[in-house]
């Protein structure tokens, strides 16, 4: 297949079954960051702004999951405060969470260590960029070369960008560094 | 487990529920239906009335269903393809506003009017304040306003009908508030007023500064709402003061106050589709026919005006999503509307028109 019909493939009909394939990840992906609410509205939002692209959709230098994740990343991006509010939100998570929801159950272990605060805090305070890298990897699980497609920048950024974030993410944990 | 790992679970959500899949399915299927129409309308809303009635005719020999008027009572359910819940219906609408391309007015043409039921058997639609604003989004353009009472005309098609077989009169007694008021199908001459920058300044210093428990509730302007746009429980206090058992009713009111009357930008647009998306008790109700004729998405919630129960509706075009109006439709009468059947409409706004335009402002 050629770069060009696969770009007319693309536009025609596979756009459902990149929906189909795609569209759980890039939730999770955005409701870890924004939380639930809003990811109900912007993981469709992503592959609507993607099919309003799809004439910039380039298959030879990418593929399609990072630049669904690359494009779900500038929606995020857009919603700066309400991130910020979500890491706030999970360090007092220890003490807030009710009873019984979704949020309590995932959180239970780290919060039962007495992770889930520094951990938040650690990473409202890492820079966008680096961010940006941590979650992709540590939320979507992509790899380094398919964050480098995603956020176009340099494969060798990436590695850099994740080392330091997670120098920092471990500075704080503390002295509870040894028993992981 | 290292901390990635940590990150990875801490942050968990879990999965989409099943709706939220089903209606991101179903806006990208509209998306891929409709590009093309999408990009014709955004350039169709500054042409103004002829092309947009065109639009509404061609929709018209469309869609063959069943109206509901004042005979007809019974709503005709959303055909099998389109979005389904008023929710689906909303999102849909935040993202084709979001398409919108500014421009340097804000033009709508709208008609607020009243039913009275006049014996003989059929109502006519009277006090039917028209108005054709032009609301400029530059600082230092005046907004220019032409209205006046357009003349009485009979609800729906059969109402026309029972018109034309009492003699077809041009004026009526109607009973208003408890007094009787001529009405006549003639209408009066246009006026034309402008706000000017000091005006629209002056304005929201006496809105401000009123402390009367008369004072109207403040208008939420554009610029209020774009410096609170991005959170959406701040937008929701600002345009949304309602409160109380028919809540949604006064949020759906204000969202088309807002929506309709302020320049507002494509972003701000779509996120009070979103809001309003959000606000529980509203239904879709399936297609109908607006008092011009036009087919309609009515999304509804129930409402009261004074002692008659009503289901406010706010109406959309089912191809662009724009806004068609809202009206009040009589669930039940009571004294002050006495002689209205349960189905029809009790009080109305009718957009007939609204885009944005780089027209110099002129009389409809």
């Amino acid at each position: 297949v050629t770069a060009e019909a696969a770009v007319e493939l693309f536009a025609a009909g596979d756009f459902t079954a990149s929906y189909e394939e795609n569209f759980d990840a890039i939730y999770r992906y955005v409701a870890a960051r924004l939380g639930r609410d809003i990811a109900d509205d912007l993981a469709a939002e992503t592959f609507l702004v993607a099919f309003r692209k799809r004439h910039t959709f380039d298959p030879a230098r990418a593929g399609m999951r990072p630049w669904l994740f690359g494009i779900a990343t500038n929606l995020v991006a857009d919603h700066r405060r309400a991130e910020t509010r979500r890491y706030r939100a999970l360090m007092r998570a220890g003490t807030e969470v009710a009873e019984d929801s979704h949020e309590n159950r995932v959180v239970t272990w780290v919060t039962a260590e007495g992770f889930a605060p520094r951990l938040a805090k650690a990473l409202a305070g890492l820079s966008r960029g680096d961010r940006d890298v941590v979650l992709l990897v540590a939320v979507s699980q992509l790899s380094h070369e398919e964050v480098a497609e995603a956020l176009r920048i340099p494969y060798g950024t990436v590695g850099s960008r994740l080392n330091r974030a997670r120098r920092k993410l471990r500075l704080s944990l503390g002295h509870l560094e040894e028993e992981i | 487990m290292d901390e990635l790992n940590m990150i990875g679970s801490l942050l968990d959500e879990g999965s989409p529920s099943d709706e939220v899949v089903q209606e991101g399915r179903e806006r990208l299927r509209l998306a891929r239906m409709a590009p093309r129409r999408r990009r014709a309308h955004v350039s169709l809303a500054g042409v103004g009335l002829s092309v947009a009635a065109a639009a509404a005719a061609v929709v018209l020999v469309a869609v063959v269903g069943v109206s509901r008027s004042s005979d007809t009572p019974a709503a005709r359910p959303s055909s099998s393809s389109g979005p389904v819940t008023a929710q689906q219906i909303l999102l849909t609408a935040a993202t084709q506003a979001a398409q919108e391309v500014p421009g340097r007015y804000w033009h709508t043409h709208t008609i607020t009017s009243q039913a009275y039921p006049i014996r003989g058997g059929y109502s006519i639609l009277a006090a039917r304040m028209e108005i054709d604003q032009w609301a400029a989004t530059r600082p230092k353009d005046n907004d220019v306003f032409f209205s006046r009472f357009a003349g009485a005309v009979p609800v729906t098609a059969a109402d026309r009908a029972a018109w034309q077989r009492a003699g077809s009169p041009s004026r009526w007694t109607v009973l208003s508030n408890g007094d009787h008021i001529p009405e006549t199908s003639r209408s009066e001459a246009w006026q034309k007023t402008q706000n000017t920058p000091a005006d629209r300044r002056e304005l929201a210093k006496m809105e401000k500064d009123c402390t009367s428990k008369t004072c109207p509730p403040p208008t939420a302007t554009s610029q209020q709402a774009q410096k609170v746009a991005g959170n959406p429980q701040e937008l929701a206090k600002l345009l949304f003061p309602s409160s109380g058992k028919y809540q949604a009713a006064g949020d759906i009111m204000s969202a088309f106050s807002f929506l309709v009357g302020q320049p507002v930008p494509a972003d701000v647009r779509a996120e009070v589709f979103r809001l309003l998306a959000k606000v529980p008790g509203v239904r879709s109700a399936g297609e109908v026919k607006d008092t011009s004729g036009r087919t309609a998405v009515a999304l509804a919630t129930p409402g009261r005006d004074v002692d008659t129960a009503v289901d406010t509706e706010l109406l959309l075009d089912p191809t662009t999503y724009q806004i068609l109006g809202t009206q009040d439709v009589v669930v039940k009468a009571g004294p002050s509307s006495k002689g209205m059947r349960p189905g029809s409409v009790f009080q109305n706004q009718v957009v007939v028109s609204l885009g944005w335009s780089n027209e110099t402002p002129h009389q409809p």
